[in-house]
């Protein structure tokens, strides 16, 4: 594999590297072509000098660390401004979901929805308002937390993110129902003040909070790399440190007002386990590339480290 | 050096090399290892995260250039970022004398 060739197998790993370790899709490209750039230059550089093509990749691949590491430190390194955005999306949807919340308590006058996607849309809209605003409150604590420790850890960042694309797949459910009864039924749309701008209203203050929902409760499984290497934390355990931190609030603001409370309180927040500190990484290579061999003409970037492709 | 030493300097490192002209990434780094001697030896992916966050919080500012036969991001430094060299490097100063007069014992001059 030569120079350029190389370059391409490291920026192919790079960019699933970046996906895995959450950085966002608009920062990728500028991402990867810094590198590309970075690495042609020093291939150049070498080549310059009189190395053969295909070590002066290999050297400069490997100077440039391993793609793995490289999109960790991004992760990291970009976690706490990212983490400024997820603060405000969520409190925009906290704030949404509490006034959706006051105005679902009122009924509107002669509200009547002619069509069978009522039937659909009301237990949405019942459930869902009551969920998200249980949720969101919990994102709000867990956002304003990350704040306050500067340097959110990257698996976190992600788990958070992964909320961002529900979005619009939410809005999009809500919606349908309504906008195909419009086109369907134009006159019946007009006839109930609950029909369209309530709707839209509330999709969107659900939507805002189904995000919510997705960053606080998506207790995914991590990827397998992460297994593989160990750098994922049991996602359980986040949740019990935002619920814990929760009851701590509780219970230092019930102090003064309802002593009685103490000893229940104390009795939960006893009941949370202590941190478990993540495993050490165990080899660090994606799982193509140790199965990759040096012999392999197909063979990813991370199988030239090996002293056996380098000698 | 290792990495790890260099945690906590490696803005105020970056800020000093760009303050001196615009310049790339790859530059950066090369600069990075002349002006030390080659004593900070980084991995060269680790720089590029420092410089994005730099100007995410507004101490550097970047653009595309196509002055070189490729399209590459150039790094300059901003007001903001001039002054956090700025205190960056009294900060320095102050901790290098005292870091210094106490591995040499010299108590009074830590205090000062």
């Amino acid at each position: 594999m030569r120079g350029p060739a190389l370059i391409r197998a490291y920026r192919v790993e790079l960019r699933g590297a970046l996906v895995d370790a959450g950085v966002p899709r608009r920062l990728r490209p500028r991402i990867l072509a810094e590198v590309d750039d970075h690495l042609r230059e020093a291939v150049a550089e070498r080549a310059a000098v009189g190395e053969p093509a295909t070590i002066a990749g290999v050297r400069a691949v490997v100077r440039f660390g391993e793609p793995r590491v490289v999109a960790k430190r991004f992760a990291d390194e970009l976690s706490p401004s990212l983490a400024w955005g997820a603060t405000v999306w969520t409190v925009l949807a906290f704030a949404t979901a509490c006034l959706v919340w006051a105005a679902a308590l009122v009924p509107p006058p002669g509200h009547s929805v002619p069509w069978a996607g009522a039937v659909l849309q009301e237990p949405l809209r019942f459930i869902g308002i009551q969920v998200c605003f249980v949720v969101a409150l919990l994102t709000a604590i867990r956002a304003l937390r990350q704040r306050r420790h500067g340097v959110v850890v990257a698996e976190r960042m992600r788990f958070i993110r992964r909320g961002d694309w529900v979005l619009g797949v939410v809005v999009a459910a809500l919606l349908a129902p309504d906008v195909a009864g419009a086109l369907l039924h134009p006159a019946a749309a007009g006839a109930s003040p609950y029909s369209m701008a309530l709707t839209i209203w509330l999709a969107v203050a659900v939507a805002f909070t189904a995000a919510a929902l997705v960053r606080l409760a998506l207790w995914l499984p991590a990827p397998p790399v992460e297994r593989a290497t160990g750098s994922a934390q049991p996602d359980a355990e986040w949740a019990l440190d935002d619920i814990t931190a929760a009851a701590r609030l509780v219970w230092s603001w019930s102090r003064a007002r309802a002593p009685w409370a103490d000893p229940l309180i104390e009795r939960f927040v006893a009941r949370a386990p202590p941190s478990r500190a993540p495993p050490a990484s165990s080899h660090g290579f994606r799982r193509g590339s140790i199965r990759t061999g040096c012999a392999s003409p197909r063979r990813s970037w991370s199988a030239w480290r090996s002293p056996a492709c380098t000698a | 050096m290792k990495a790890e030493q260099l945690k906590g300097h490696l803005d105020a490192l970056i800020l000093a090399v760009v303050a001196d002209g615009p310049a790339h990434g790859y530059a950066i780094i090369q600069e990075l290892q002349t002006r030390s001697g080659g004593a900070f030896d980084l991995p060269e992916g680790t720089v590029y995260p420092a410089l994005h966050r730099l100007e995410r919080s507004g101490l550097l500012a970047s653009s595309w250039s196509d002055e070189a036969a490729r399209k590459r991001r150039v790094y300059r430094l901003t007001g903001p970022g001039r002054e956090a060299l700025g205190l960056q490097r009294r900060q320095w100063d102050e901790f290098s004398r005292a870091v210094e007069a106490v591995l040499e014992g010299d108590g009074c001059a830590a205090q000062l």
